[in-house]
């Protein structure tokens, strides 16, 4: 008996004992470029700014969620950021951990600062200004507080004048109609539509562009009831790109029967918006804030209407 | 004359039962031992013996580390080893839960769960993190809220249960784990609340909780643990002679000497606190208390004179492998310990219940 | 050294029996006869004191049951069902060492007063068995023999003749399930321990077998005591008509039990 379970065991602990993944690379360049940054990436939007800033050759691994630009998605992923193994971290020997608010589990920055990493996590944030704050602290970290300095205006700049030229043409039509309804739809199951409430990035593009968040008063993102949806009629639909990947998912929303007999619903209104820049704050915010401008001219514009 | 002769082979075979039963101890432990080392070498992390040896040795002359030897001594000293020792002692109370409650129950298919234990510290946690997620003053000691939290949530739901099970006529085995059933779906009506209501961030963080992890595991977290857990050990030894009474059935137990009304009691509440204390600080973690003792069974037979410590001894066993498992399985990622153990307890509970299906009595 | 008097047992709210009056002595054999659901078995589960739902006094050897400790009174009386299932594979000596654990022995006494036990119920060869695999019969005699056990007093004591003097034995249908050679050979080893003072309460259907033994009859009938007595005075036509409603046989025998028959 004890024969065939210390065999079965001795089988298994062999087996599991894998060597290492982590990268090769760490291990030599360890001693020779001991000055320069191995940065760990926790979260899409920090990720983004690294690149935005120049300063990828710093990073080492990111985790899943870290998918734009495409050299990003190449990286060796560590897992979830919310649920990160400090064991799988140290293997890359990084000297620093760049992270969004949620990171976690809670003992993970403890656990890395005492083996000598240093930690930094951003506070979360939903709007421009926290953007351009977070661009600002990471040229900091980054050693390039120029660079960031100057994505921010720049972002800035695009930004107000993409604002400007929302609010002259709603101001142009003004008599025509009131603002329009927009809604973001997250996902969508047979029990609900899950949208953007307040209190998101959806809803800061919205502010900007001037129109209004048919889920405003929705804390974050949640399932809004049928009947609420119709209530506030949107005009038009958005839906986070990730959601609907097949041919015919936008139209197969707007049969939705929350949404059939809304506004949106009825002319099937609806576009796709890029996940990582619509749902997380990055550099790429004029460009969201830039497509949902254009996709809602129509509703300013009839002569002008665009095909989706 | 006659009985004489038999008393002595009666005798004889008792030692030599003795005898098999404390080699396997030994064997258990040199298996204990075996998985440590390989445990301590394994996961996300290059490290092997050689490498930690000369660690120790220039620790030991007072000598600094570069970098590298000190990464080395962090991943095992605070991150490897704590987790491994906590594994030992949280699969050592859960095996030996399991074998109390299955004794109690008389059921080789019973398991601490059946109380309510895992559904109410799963819910007084999430309300915890969603309580934290919602004032972040909470946020500092927010994790020894939620194992408080999951601790006395443990406690709460056993007591309603044993609140809804008595009778004046004394607390039938039944009713218990009928009141444990709804309680349990009481609970996880109160989580459906919780998750319905919480933001990404908490839905995300009571998920992860309930899975079970070491992830977090420190030396202050095992001293705790382990300080707690040498009087609790030394309570289940002290149960053995108990549930071999209650085997019988609880009237032949009562007619025997047995205090049955007082034990049935006092093992519910050290099975529940037990539990609670591996649930609060690791999350869910499933099917140890109720595979160990089969497996216990198998091996040692019936006698909790044995089976208890072999419980014990088996749920280290299999809470080390589990750890290097999901430490090592597919670095840099760490598999959830909870997910480790419901995916080699299932399929076995599965076997167990096609066995007794079958007509086999189990073990 | 067993008393019941004026006692009432309840099942629930419903009245089982009224107004019994018993009386055991030191070394006597009792057996208790009556129909199905008469309250037969629930009488021994009162006397062991499993059954609390009763009023009236049931004193052991002067002392009320509820006067006595737990761990005493298990050396002072014992029980043995008429079924018993053990869930976990528990081998034939464990189960009888569990008799044992209310002494403090060396394990060399005890394995000697076991097997003692075990020769006289011919069930030396199951050791090492399962006790789930064992024939109905073969786990009677275990669970009888664990009784026996339990009663035994400890090693250290001298050994005497009176050894179980104030000792009860409650037996419910003990030999239900045994074959012909060992329905005898049970009663045979039980009434030797009443040779040596211990007290037997026995519930049997198999009047036969068991009245020759009895130096007691208790016949339970609507719910109160019919008859108690010697043999010769309760066991007649007439007692037993009244008991089970049918008119029975009476061949009379040599050892002067009459042989009962439809």
């Amino acid at each position: 008996m004890y024969k065939y379970l210390s065999f079965i065991l001795f089988l298994t602990t062999t087996f599991i004992h894998a060597p290492v993944q982590a990268d090769v690379s760490a291990r030599a360049g360890d001693k020779g470029a001991a000055q320069s940054m191995r940065i760990i990436a926790s979260g899409g939007s920090i990720t983004e700014v690294i690149y935005a800033l120049g300063k990828e050759q710093y990073l080492v691994a990111t985790d899943s969620t870290s998918l734009y630009p495409a050299e990003a998605a190449a990286l060796p992923k560590l897992g979830y950021f919310r649920q990160l193994s400090t064991e799988g971290i140290l293997g890359f020997a990084p000297t620093h951990l760049f992270g969004a608010q949620a990171t976690g589990p809670e003992t993970l920055a403890t656990q890395l600062e005492s083996a000598g990493i240093k930690v930094h996590i951003f506070t979360e944030q939903r709007d421009l200004s926290g953007l351009q704050q977070m661009i600002s602290e990471m040229g900091q970290l980054l050693d390039t507080p120029n660079k960031a300095q100057a994505l921010n205006t720049q972002i800035e700049q695009q930004v107000a004048k993409l604002k400007y030229e929302a609010r002259i043409r709603s101001q142009d039509s003004r008599e025509k109609q009131g603002a329009i309804t927009a809604l973001f739809v997250m996902s969508d199951s047979d029990r609900g539509l899950t949208v953007a409430g307040g209190n998101t990035v959806p809803q800061s593009l919205f502010d900007d562009a001037g129109i209004i968040n048919a889920a405003k008063d929705l804390p974050d993102y949640k399932v809004m009831d049928n009947e609420s949806i119709l209530a506030a009629n949107p005009d038009i639909i958005f839906v986070a790109s990730h959601r609907a990947k097949e041919p015919d998912a936008l139209a197969r929303l707007c049969q939705h029967p929350a949404l059939k007999a809304t506004n949106a619903g009825r002319n099937c209104v609806i576009s796709t918006m890029e996940s990582s820049s619509a749902l997380g704050l990055s550099p790429r915010y004029p460009d969201a804030l830039k497509r949902i401008i254009q996709k809602t001219a129509a509703f300013y514009a009839p002569e002008l209407a665009h095909a989706q | 004359m006659h009985s004489k002769a038999s008393a002595v082979n009666l005798q004889l075979s008792l030692n030599a039962r003795r005898q098999r039963h404390l080699r396997g101890f030994v064997f258990g432990s040199i298996l204990a031992g075996v998985i440590l080392l390989v445990g301590m070498q394994s996961g996300s992390f290059e490290q092997s013996a050689g490498i930690l040896a000369d660690v120790i040795l220039q620790k030991v002359h007072q000598q600094t580390l570069s970098q590298e030897q000190y990464l080395q001594w962090y991943v095992f000293s605070e991150l490897r080893a704590p987790r491994m020792v906590m594994a030992m002692f949280v699969g050592a109370l859960l095996a030996m839960s399991g074998c109390a409650m299955q004794g109690l129950v008389r059921n080789p298919l019973a398991d601490p769960g059946l109380i309510g234990i895992s559904g109410g510290a799963a819910a007084a946690a999430a309300t915890a993190l969603a309580l934290i997620n919602h004032f972040p003053e909470l946020e500092a000691g927010g994790q020894y809220l939620i194992a408080f939290s999951a601790f006395i949530g443990a406690l709460l739901a056993v007591w309603i249960v044993l609140i809804v099970a008595r009778t004046p006529a004394g607390m039938a085995i039944s009713s218990l784990i009928l009141a444990g059933v709804a309680v349990n779906a009481l609970a996880g009506t109160h989580i459906g609340a919780i998750s319905y209501m919480a933001n990404d961030d908490a839905l995300r963080q009571i998920t992860y909780w309930t899975m079970g992890s070491l992830g977090g595991v420190t030396w202050s977290k095992v001293l705790f643990v382990g300080a707690l857990s040498v009087p609790i050990i030394a309570l289940y030894m002290h149960l053995r002679q108990p549930l071999n009474l209650f085997a019988l059935g609880e009237n032949e137990a009562q007619c025997m000497g047995l205090e049955v009304n007082k034990y049935k009691r006092f093992i519910l509440w050290l099975v529940a606190f037990s539990v609670a204390l591996a649930t609060a600080l690791c999350g869910i973690i499933g099917f140890v208390g109720l595979v160990v003792p089969h497996i216990a069974r198998t091996l040692f037979g019936a006698d909790h004179k044995y089976l208890m410590p072999a419980c014990g001894l088996l749920g280290a066993i299999l809470m080390l492998a589990a750890d290097t498992a999901s430490r090592a399985l597919f670095p840099p990622l760490e598999i959830p310990i909870g997910i480790v153990t419901s995916a080699v307890g299932a399929p076995f509970f599965l076997y167990l219940l096609a066995k007794q299906k079958r007509g086999g009595a189990i073990a | 050294m067993l008393e019941l008097e004026k006692i009432a047992l309840y099942h629930g709210e419903t009245p089982l029996l009224n107004g019994l009056d018993i009386t055991l002595k030191v070394g006597e054999f009792a057996t208790v006869i009556g129909e199905n659901g008469c309250g037969k078995s629930t009488l021994l589960r009162c006397i062991a004191g499993l059954h609390s739902h009763y009023s009236g006094r049931v004193a052991l050897n002067d002392r009320e049951l509820s006067g006595w400790n737990t761990k005493t009174l298990a050396t002072q009386r014992a029980f043995v069902n008429q079924h018993n299932q053990v869930q976990f594979a528990f081998l034939t000596e464990e189960v009888l060492q569990l008799g044992r654990m209310n002494q403090k022995e060396t394990l060399a006494q005890s394995t000697e007063l076991i097997c003692q036990v075990a020769e006289q119920l011919s069930i030396g060869h199951l050791f090492g068995r399962d006790v789930r695999t064992l024939s109905g019969g073969e786990r009677q005699r275990v669970f009888i023999a664990k009784a026996l056990v339990q009663l035994l007093p400890n090693a250290n004591t001298a050994k005497y003749e009176g050894a179980f003097e104030g000792k009860l034995l409650l037996l419910d249908e003990p030999t239900s399930a045994l074959d012909f050679r060992f329905q005898k050979a049970m009663m045979d080893v039980i009434k030797s321990y009443c040779q040596q003072g211990l007290s037997v309460m026995c519930v049997s259907h198999d009047m036969n077998l068991v009245l020759p033994y009895a130096n007691q009859v208790i016949l339970l009938a609507n719910g109160r005591c019919l008859a108690q007595g010697q043999v010769c005075e309760v066991i007649n036509e007439q007692n037993l008509q009244l008991c089970f409603g049918v008119t029975p046989t009476l061949i009379p025998q040599a050892n002067s039990v009459p042989f009962i028959t439809h």
